[in-house]
């Protein structure tokens, strides 16, 4: 094998790459990238048995070849080099590098021992565009839950029919639901699935151009393919809880604010939150205003009023500032609404007449 | 030689032959699958073992299982997930402390929406005692034969002792048991509602079938039928359906069938037809017990004096006592150190409704209200029957619980003599013997206050 190509387009897809990689130290191999040229194009894939990737790199090949190299030893290489063009070539299992000031050879493994991609049997496709894709998973991920205990929590849930996707999110203590509509799309079956939040934070870092995305799925694995890249993840064998019904459909309370003013208020309420990060709201229909509270027994205490258009009773609930502060900044309209129907039940946060996206979060218990 | 022997077997002959760390990372968690007609089907965890398997290592394997099961031609390999979850709990980096106590999660989140029964009740969590120890033996029986004795079971007791808990165990054990059964939880009130929804929507019919195919049928709170006939009737003809073809059918209820007002005869006697069980409140060393099992259950540190001192001052409730433990815990771990006992005192008297604090005047108000006849009758010197008895309650009440002396009580009721309250009071005492309903409607009434 021997390419030419800029530095900065290959540094760019070898960092990619290195984040699919393993860190699992059993099998060498898994922590190596793979480098391929064919007739038309440069291929690198890594994997780590979770999720794989292949992603394309322009340059010009003189020759075609094959080789596997360590993905932390190449990475940290080009991202200190400072010529801009670099010739790649084999040497047995090693890759020769060479500019116009350096000469470098990194030690390679036989690529014949780099897993093999799997092959999707029988998927389901849709496609879609990645701004969608981008926005529907931005603003669910952030619901679902860090802690690997229960899998189906840290997975984002996928439910297609027709011409909608449903994309949701929890970590049971709140609920992020988005819905996307599509006019291109006709899915004939029902479909649902559950991809893993990391293979999700992965997608999302791809999901640059705006393009098309294919996506294909089956009862183990799922497939995005972009112009330039294939993304592969397994699935999360589970069974996504029965969220619907969790979601109030009647409230005693609503108040409609700025999105600007209560997010603001509320990033300054949290300068004075206690260990427990709680921070009180108060919808008093009377003031005509969202009342917040902080105190910490060291910083101090603080409140403030946000103007807002509240409508039936005064409630107060304490709520974990950054659950609020999470859910609000996804709300794509300028005036959010806010639901709720008692201190210990959920506060139902939207976008004013928005049904595509909601945000419950379960208030703390009182002290 | 079963699947697990011979696999087994090869896989102790792939071993040799390969590298450790290409076995660990492309054997682990496979087994075989299926083994019909000389293929066998092998699973393996995700689609690069299967690729790789497939692709580098399917002669090998086919090699050393035919040394053992020469008749076996060929090997299919498909992703199932592993059978243990110990290959994946190693890949924790960090535990993650758990969430705070004091952020509420969703309710309801993991209730079964086929059943509705939520699986965090089961029989193991539930904490007998003398008072519950004969519904939890009679539930015990129900799960062992459906249907066969104890139908309809039907279990009784005031609000937070664990009816809703056992009645939810027996659903979950059930299904345990025999997971092909259907089983049904629902509340009296969403009965109704579902009932409502249906005659709005004409399809009466798809509600009738639907209860009438469950194996078990399990209605909590079954009070809240008060009141509502045409709920009452429809329910009543599913009963009948579900008894009539053997099914279980289990109640709940805060007050016995006899002292639930406004329920028809009709249904009520089919509540009473199988067997009746009162949950009573827990005594001292249950209440212990219990407080015990949620600390564990919460990994809650409180010393030993606090939890004594929660059990003694809560009697009543249960989930009292969990709402108690949990806003100490809140407290302690707000200000970082162990709450003394007079502050768990402080807290707990916020907590607590005071008791004793009922006035004579209160008590006949009460009983006037639970009889519905005007306050002022109760003080007028009458014989009407309706008025009588209340007057008798309510002098019994201020007797039992506020120790009153009979000159005090004839004093009370527009200065009757102490004699008409001593005869009063023995008259209650000699009914409480023989009338149950007159039990229940003084422990409502005692509720009330």
């Amino acid at each position: 094998m021997k390419i030419q190509c800029l530095n900065k387009n290959l540094k760019d897809v070898v960092v990619i790459a290195e984040r699919n990689t393993s860190k699992n130290q059993t099998l060498p191999i898994l922590n190596s990238i793979l480098l391929e040229a064919n007739k038309d194009k440069i291929k690198i894939r890594a994997t780590n048995l979770e999720t794989a990737i292949e992603i394309n790199v322009f340059g010009k090949i003189q020759e075609t070849g094959i080789l596997t190299i360590p993905a932390k030893t190449i990475s940290s290489f080009l991202v200190n080099i400072g010529d801009d063009q670099i010739i790649l070539q084999t040497q047995k299992n090693n890759l020769f590098i060479k500019t116009n000031t350096i000469e470098t050879t990194i030690r390679g493994y036989p690529p014949e021992d780099f897993p093999i991609f799997p092959k999707l049997e029988s998927p389901e496709t849709f496609t879609l565009t990645s701004p969608e894709l981008r926005q529907g998973l931005s603003s669910v991920v952030i619901a679902s839950s860090v802690s690997d205990i229960k899998p189906e929590l840290a997975s984002i849930f996928f439910s297609i029919f027709k011409n909608t996707i449903k994309i949701a999110a929890t970590d049971s203590f709140r609920l992020a639901e988005k819905n996307l509509v599509l006019k291109k799309m006709r899915a004939e079956k029902m479909l649902s699935f559950l991809i893993p939040q990391r293979a999700v934070g992965e997608i999302l870092r791809l999901l640059e151009n705006d393009e098309d995305i294919e996506v294909g799925v089956n009862k183990n694995q799922i497939i995005f393919s972009g112009s330039n890249y294939k993304f592969i993840s397994r699935l999360t064998d589970g069974k996504f809880p029965d969220y619907e019904q969790i979601i109030p459909k009647k409230f005693n309370t609503t108040a409609m604010a700025k999105k600007s003013d209560i997010l603001s208020h509320i990033k300054l309420a949290g300068v004075f939150v206690g260990k427990l990060n709680e921070l009180s709201l108060t919808f008093n229909p009377t003031k005509k205003a969202i009342l917040l509270n902080t105190s910490h027994s060291d910083v101090g205490e603080h409140s403030s009023t946000v103007a807002a258009a509240v409508q039936g009773e005064s409630i107060v609930a304490k709520f974990n500032w950054k659950y609020l502060l999470d859910g609000i900044s996804q709300i794509n309209n300028e005036y959010v609404e806010f639901n709720i129907n008692s201190d210990q039940s959920p506060l139902l946060i939207k976008g004013r007449g928005d049904a595509s996206y909601l945000y419950l979060v379960m208030p703390m218990r009182g002290m | 030689m079963t699947n697990e022997e011979l696999w087994g077997l090869a896989l102790i002959e792939i071993e040799l032959a390969v590298s450790r760390a290409n076995f660990v990372t492309w054997f682990k968690d496979t087994r075989i699958l299926d083994f019909a007609e000389g293929t066998v089907t092998v699973g393996v965890p995700n689609g690069f073992s299967k690729e790789w398997l497939e692709n580098k290592f399917h002669k090998f394997i086919l090699k050393s299982l035919r040394t053992r099961v020469p008749e076996i031609r060929a090997i299919n390999y498909s992703i199932a997930t592993p059978s243990t979850s110990a290959a994946t709990k190693i890949k924790f980096k960090k535990e993650l402390p758990p969430p705070q106590e004091e952020q509420l999660e969703f309710k309801d989140f993991y209730v079964d929406p086929k059943t509705n029964l939520n699986p965090k009740y089961t029989l193991d969590a539930f904490i007998v005692g003398s008072f519950n120890e004969l519904a939890h033996a009679a539930a015990l029986a129900v799960i062992k034969s459906l249907g066969r004795i104890y139908n309809p079971l039907f279990i009784y007791g005031g609000v937070g002792l664990g009816k809703t808990h056992l009645l939810q165990a027996i659903g979950n054990a059930v299904m345990k048991e025999s997971p092909g059964k259907k089983v049904q939880y629902i509340t009296s009130e969403r009965f109704s509602n579902e009932l409502v929804s249906s005659l709005q929507n004409n399809y009466v019919h798809n509600f009738k079938e639907k209860y009438r195919e469950f194996d078990l049928l399990i209605v909590d709170d079954v009070q809240f039928f008060a009141g509502k006939t045409k709920t009452q009737e429809e329910f009543f003809y599913t009963f009948n359906a579900l008894y009539e073809a053997g099914k279980q059918v289990v109640f709940s209820s805060d007050r016995s069938p006899k002292s639930i007002s406004d329920i028809g005869e009709r249904l009520q006697s089919r509540m009473e037809a199988g067997v009746i069980i009162d949950i009573s409140e827990p005594e001292y060393e249950s209440r212990l017990a219990i407080l015990k099992s949620k600390i564990s259950e919460k990994k809650i540190d409180l010393p030993e004096t606090t939890i004594e001192l929660v059990a003694s001052l809560i009697q009543k409730n249960i989930r009292e006592l969990e709402g108690a433990l949990n806003t100490i815990n809140i407290q302690s771990k707000y200000q970082n150190r162990v709450l003394t006992q007079d502050e768990v005192r402080v807290i707990l008297r916020k907590n607590i409704k005071p008791k004793n604090t009922i006035t004579p005047t209160q008590i006949i108000k009460t009983v006037a209200e639970f009889y519905d006849i005007q306050e002022k009758a109760i003080y007028e010197h009458t014989r009407k029957t309706e008025v009588v008895k209340p007057r008798q309650v309510a002098m019994y009440l201020i007797r039992e619980d506020l120790k009153g002396s009979y000159p005090f009580i004839g004093q009370k009721f527009g200065g009757m003599d102490h004699t008409t309250a001593i005869h009063a009071y023995e008259k209650i005492v000699q009914e409480l013997k023989k009338d149950t309903k007159l039990e229940d409607e003084l422990k409502s009434i005692r509720n009330k206050y």
